[in-house]
């Protein structure tokens, strides 16, 4: 009885922070088949404009060819930053030392600079090794990220060293203990890592926008934004661009989170 | 117990991250960090020792926005991240059906985009919104509440946006988190019949430290950093009530006629801020944990 | 280990430059190089794209060997097609036009001006009037000055101090931001008020006219208490600006600023208004016919057209005028943009041509941008264009450019020098306070002393 009631607390508890949570989301696609002034004006219900503002957003921005810019871009950026930046938290928990535990501190405070503040002597620097509108400035910079090396680091604090030391007695090289040993043990760190690295490489803004000249180039947000542009924006249209800019974001949570369901033995089972 | 052979891998696994960090990262701050010592509009400045600094001392709209940012960040940052590790902890129990649909659910605020929920909150905060609608209709307010007009409840809206925002992006970590937990643990107080609050706060939150400090970092981070709320919802007014710091340091570079050196100025003070803030707060951590 | 000398010497080289300032010497050679690179780039991006008509029409034309010239700016629908149109008068070159938000284009300028990087950069620039001052004083020989180029006596008097500093023209004027007093002709008869009555109100007959409408059930306008950019119509209109001509504050000695203030609380205590906190409410309340009255420049009569509903509703009329202030005329503007071509750019002095041929003398142009977009521009000799003097039926068939483009020459000229934003934001800092009822004159004075600390 009493788990009964508790079981009950608890879904009514998710189903409530859930429609909260969902509402905005589903009246953002409710608008999409609205007209401008009933988005203005709050509409909730559904409308008919669905098909004239796909076909205005279709022919106000190049969609097309800044999602797969934007697609490429993010996966490459996510991959690289996954793989460089998980050895760097692997290794800052399991070889520790004070040099480390320094060097750690550093990367991790630099991600607490304003990017304002950067964005200038960023570009300068770009423009110095000539890759200014090339899309090695925006990999580059997004590679290394602080915040992702920091995540591995803080997880990998539960990673069993018994582990490691028991594969070390077996013969096993450094490097074949972290991919064949942490890598698959840490399945859920990395899927989250993955939707985390993805969704800053998908949503930068404002350094693709200073960086990258030609419009064939542009990213996704870059694109969408510009449907938002001119003194009487047409709302409708704008809600389609961002419907499906957000898509693959949510695609990719949906496919990575059935990795949050086993633990880290659950794997080494 | 060292060997040559930990002390290159050690090395080497952390190479790329440190040489990514400081060339795309620290050489643009030491650049900032040069400019601040100089003064001057636009393109033509000049060094000028510590000018920028005591500007900054004198500065009103400089504390202003800091105490704004401070305030988001002491009200929004316990409460989501309480929020958030409750869902997780909720989400991690395989009892619960349905799980993969609510995960999703309270994911996608974080992937709204700030365009519609800008509009959509504005609508809701309305003076003949939604919520004055029905706090006049409980008769709990007699005239509506002005939300963004009003230095207070301005405030209010911009936290709560905040608040259901984030929420889900930092269930995330702690659902990640938990999955590094051994199940046993549980297992273990199960049998020993601890109920849900025991276990969550003698055996979940003391396994998690690493990752609340985490979150914590991330989140007075991004708070620090805040602005596209802010400008969407409220514009920084009224007056200067919810404007942030953030947004005070764009206007300086790119709004107003551009004080590059000032602006990296402000920009380094909310960088040392956010590292002390992130040192004390790991000594304390530290003490209570050892 | 590779990677680590490449590094260091990535590091080496970037700490180099930065020593050296702006970076832009040093680095020439790299540069040269890269540029070929670049526009190799351009080329392919453009073969790429969806040939449309006007592109097609551009790639004949490129085989005479026309000149490249990028433009950055915002608004597609308008400063978009106005490039169009030009471009399609004259063969020596070939635009494209890079289209951005405001925010955004503003921003990105300012960063690539800052860096010193003078490859990859645009030929022409689009900033807002009221910005420019301070991107020719942050910059200086980042601009070409376009003296030799135009003559400034064919364009709106005012718009000349906004796109000069120090003496030296710099910026091609384009649109005006000439300021109206749209009305619902429906609602004002409600009132008991006729066309005629609307022409020469002044601020108070203007508020007079409020409490009439609200007695009908209308609000006058709108208002938002966090929003005092139409001071500037106000101050405009008698001359006035926020600061003196040496661009020092003058808040506490400015009587237009005061009757600002003084018309702003009436308005914020009154019944007759509807209060909006941002621009979606705002042009939500006029398409949704809950003013009678819109008081801004004449670039909103696109956003009130969308209500469609509402044509032959409209019409046009002078702004109120600030009685008792010396120099008070009832025309003022707000807001409008110019171009400015970059010294540094490759193709600079086409560039430069290229707009002094086109939008600073050909009137033709003007004649095909109101008739096919209703675009209006400051050049004076295109004001009697054949194509103003048609009717717009949502305005009643009111010649609505026409008479925008007699007010144009009227507008009296002010130096805004360069600190527009800071002493706005300056005043919008004590802003609720003044409302709330406190001290005007201390209150002003807190705000000169926080705008002289801004600009310092």
């Amino acid at each position: 009885m009493n788990k009964a009631v508790s079981y009950s607390i608890k879904r009514l508890f998710l189903i409530i922070i859930s429609f909260l949570s969902v509402f905005p989301f589903l009246w953002m696609v409710i608008s999409a088949t609205n007209d401008s002034a009933d988005i203005m004006m709050g509409k909730l219900t559904f409308g008919r404009a669905l098909l004239k503002n796909i076909r205005n957003a279709i022919e106000s921005a190049n969609l097309g060819r800044s999602f797969i810019n934007s697609t490429l871009l993010s996966v490459v950026i996510t991959i690289l930053s996954l793989f460089i930046c998980s050895l760097a938290g692997y290794a800052f928990v399991i070889y520790k030392n004070k040099a480390t535990e320094v060097l750690c501190m550093i990367i991790v405070a630099s991600m607490m600079v304003p990017f304002a503040a950067k964005i200038i002597p960023l570009y300068r620097m770009f423009a110095n090794m000539g890759l200014l509108n090339n899309y090695l400035c925006i990999i580059l910079p997004a590679i290394g990220a602080p915040f992702l090396v920091f995540f591995f680091r803080q997880n990998s604090e539960s990673f069993p060293k018994e582990t490691i030391e028991a594969a070390r007695v077996d013969g096993c090289n450094e490097w074949i203990i972290f991919t064949s040993i942490y890598f698959p043990m840490m399945r859920s760190t990395y899927a989250a890592a993955a939707i985390f690295s993805f969704m800053a490489a998908w949503n930068n803004y404002m350094w693709p926008l200073i960086a990258l000249q030609s419009e064939s180039k542009y990213t996704l947000p870059l694109a969408v934004s510009n449907l938002a542009n001119g003194f009487t924006p047409d709302y409708g249209m704008v809600m389609v661009g961002i419907i499906i800019s957000t898509a693959p974001t949510i695609l990719i949570f949906f496919i990575l989170q059935k990795n949050f369901v086993e633990g880290i033995l659950g794997s080494v089972k | 117990m060292e060997n040559k052979k930990t002390v290159l891998a050690r090395w080497s696994m952390i190479s790329i991250a440190a040489v990514c960090v400081m060339v795309f990262s620290y050489v643009p701050t030491a650049s900032a960090f040069l400019l601040s010592f100089q003064t001057g509009k636009g393109a033509n400045l000049q060094f000028n020792g510590f000018a920028n600094y005591i500007r900054l001392i004198n500065d009103g709209t400089f504390w202003v926005t800091l105490g704004n940012t401070l305030i988001y960040a002491a009200v929004e940052i316990p409460i989501m991240l309480f929020i958030a590790l409750v869902v997780a902890v909720l989400l991690n129990d395989p009892n619960i059906k349905e799980r993969g649909v609510y995960r999703t659910c309270i994911f996608l605020p974080c992937v709204t985009s700030m365009v519609s929920y800008s509009i959509l909150f504005k609508n809701i905060f309305a003076l003949d919104g939604i919520i004055n609608n029905l706090l006049l209709r409980l008769n709990i307010v007699a005239t509506p509440i002005p939300f963004v007009l009003d230095a207070f409840w301005a405030k209010v809206v911009i936290i709560v946006s905040l608040i259901w925002r984030y929420t889900g992006y930092y269930m995330i970590f702690y659902l990640a988190g938990l999955q590094n937990i051994d199940p046993s643990i549980y297992e273990a107080a199960k049998l020993d019949g601890c109920n849900f609050n025991q276990t969550f706060f003698k055996i979940t939150v003391p396994l998690l430290k690493p990752i609340i400090f985490l979150t914590t970092i991330m989140a007075l981070n991004s708070t620090l950093q805040l602005f596209d709320e802010v400008v969407n919802l409220t514009g920084g007014g009224p007056g200067n009530s919810t404007r942030t710091i953030s947004e005070y340091i764009y206007d300086l570079s790119f709004n107003y006629v551009p004080s590059y050196g000032y602006s990296a100025t402000v920009s380094l003070a909310v960088f040392a801020l956010v590292v002390a803030l992130t040192i004390l707060q790991k000594e304390v951590t530290r003490e209570k944990g050892e | 280990m590779k990677g680590k000398v490449l590094a260091s010497v990535l590091t080496l080289s970037i700490a180099a430059s930065l020593v050296c300032g702006c970076g832009s010497q040093a680095t020439e050679t790299v540069a040269e190089d890269k540029t070929s690179d670049s526009t190799g780039a351009v080329t392919e991006a453009k073969t790429e794209e969806k040939t449309s008509e006007t592109k097609s029409e551009e790639k004949t034309s490129e085989t005479t060997e026309s000149v490249p010239i990028t433009v950055w700016g915002w608004d597609q629908s308008f400063n978009g097609v106005s490039f169009e149109e030009a471009d399609a008068l004259d063969d020596s070159v070939t635009v494209d036009f890079q289209e951005m938000g405001k925010a955004d284009c503003l921003q990105k300028i300012h960063t690539v001006l800052a860096s010193g990087v003078t490859d990859d950069l645009p030929d022409i620039v689009i900033i807002s009037d009221a910005a420019a001052q301070g991107y020719l004083m942050s910059y200086p020989g980042s601009f070409l000055p376009m003296d030799d180029y135009l003559n400034y006596n064919d364009f709106a008097s005012y718009k000349k101090d906004y796109v000069s500093y120090d003496g030296v023209g710099y910026g091609v004027p384009f649109d005006t931001g000439v300021a109206g007093l749209f009305y619902r002709t429906d609602y004002i008869e409600e009132a008991g008020y006729t066309e005629d009555d609307m022409q020469n109100l002044t601020w108070d007959e203007y508020a007079e006219l409020g409490k009439k409408l609200a007695a009908n059930g209308h609000m006058l306008q709108t208002f938002n208490p966090n929003d005092v950019s139409n001071f500037q119509i106000l101050l405009q209109s008698c001359g006035q600006w926020y600061t003196d001509d040496n661009g020092q504050a003058k808040f506490v000695d400015n009587e237009a600023l005061h009757e600002c203030y003084r018309l702003f609380k009436e308005f914020n205590e009154s019944d007759f208004v509807k209060v909006v906190s941002d621009w979606s409410e705002f042009q939500g309340a006029i398409n949704g016919g809950d003013v009678a009255c819109v008081i801004r420049g004449s670039w909103i009569a696109s956003t009130i057209k969308a209500g469609a509903d509402q044509s032959g509703l409209w019409k046009l009329a002078p702004i109120p005028v600030l009685e008792g202030i010396n120099g008070a005329t009832n025309k003022s503007n707000q807001g409008g943009s110019s171009f400015y071509v970059l010294a540094n750019a490759k193709n600079a002095d086409a560039a430069a041509k290229f707009l002094a041929n086109t939008f600073g003398g050909n009137t033709d142009l003007y004649n095909t941008l109101a008739k096919n977009a209703n675009i209006m521009g400051t050049y004076l000799p295109a004001s009697s264009v054949e194509a103003y003097s048609t009717g717009d039926d949502y305005f009643s068939g009111q010649e609505v450019n026409k008479i925008l483009a007699g007010w144009i020459a009227e507008i009296p000229a002010v130096n805004p020098g360069a600190y527009t934003a800071e002493a706005q934001a300056a005043l919008l800092a004590v802003t609720p306070e003044i409302l709330n009822g406190g001290d005007i004159d201390s209150l002003l004075s807190t705000a000169e002393e926080q705008f002289n600390q801004s600009i310092q």
